[in-house]
């Protein structure tokens, strides 16, 4: 891979990487290449930091529309494997741990119940997906 | 120790049933107001989850660093 010199050009190539996260792979890709190519092109046509930073710029709406569109429907397609309800698993008993630390223990008790009923209800909803996706194959 | 950084997926699920069960276990006990005799059960879960929650941020921690060093060693060799 070439190594980009100029600072807007690797913000921009970092501002990629990372809208480009959550789409599948073959499109992310893609879309990586095709900017990585565009990045290098203007560095070697010796094109000025600033032009290439208001392109930037001036793409991050159809950026994150593109990656909307491409995450999207691997986000639904997610919600049938237990990996999205592990990852929210911890949030349920970190959110009750934060709040009992900050308000008084009687307000934050509808908080801990959430954290806990929440957290093993995601477990559950996990262990489901992973049945169902074993029982396909 | 070394299929613990293969299988970072098996790993994280592990510590999150960790995080879930401890926090779940630390009510035991726990009304608000007093003590019971049963209070002990709830403060070894609570300080097991502070553990287990201690345990993700070093496993990520360390797996970020792994990653890291791996990409430069390939890098250097290319």
């Amino acid at each position: 891979m070439t190594t980009l010199t100029y600072r807007a050009s690797r913000l921009a190539w970092l501002w990629c990487v990372a809208y480009t996260t959550v789409t599948p792979r073959d499109t992310r890709q893609r879309r990586r290449d095709e900017i990585r190519s565009h990045l290098w092109e203007s560095e070697a046509t010796r094109l000025p930091s600033r032009t290439v930073a208001f392109a930037a710029l001036r793409g991050v709406h159809h950026d994150l529309a593109w990656a909307a569109a491409g995450g999207a429907a691997r986000f639904l397609r997610s919600l049938g494997t237990p990996t999205p309800y592990v990852a929210a698993a911890p949030l349920f008993p970190i959110q009750a741990w934060i709040v009992s630390a900050t308000v008084s223990a009687r307000t934050a008790g509808p908080f801990e119940f959430l954290g806990m009923a929440g957290g093993g209800a995601m477990l559950a909803a996990a262990a489901a997906a992973w049945l169902l996706t074993r029982h396909r194959g | 120790m070394q299929r613990l950084f293969d299988r970072p997926k098996v790993t994280y699920v592990a510590l999150v049933v960790m995080i879930v069960g401890f926090f779940a276990l630390s009510s035991v006990g726990n009304t608000g107001d007093k003590d019971t005799n049963v209070t002990w059960i709830g403060n070894i879960g609570w300080a097991l989850f502070l553990v287990s929650i201690l345990l993700t941020i070093v496993y990520t921690v360390t797996l970020a660093v792994r990653a890291v060093m791996r990409r430069r060693r390939d890098g250097a060799t290319v």
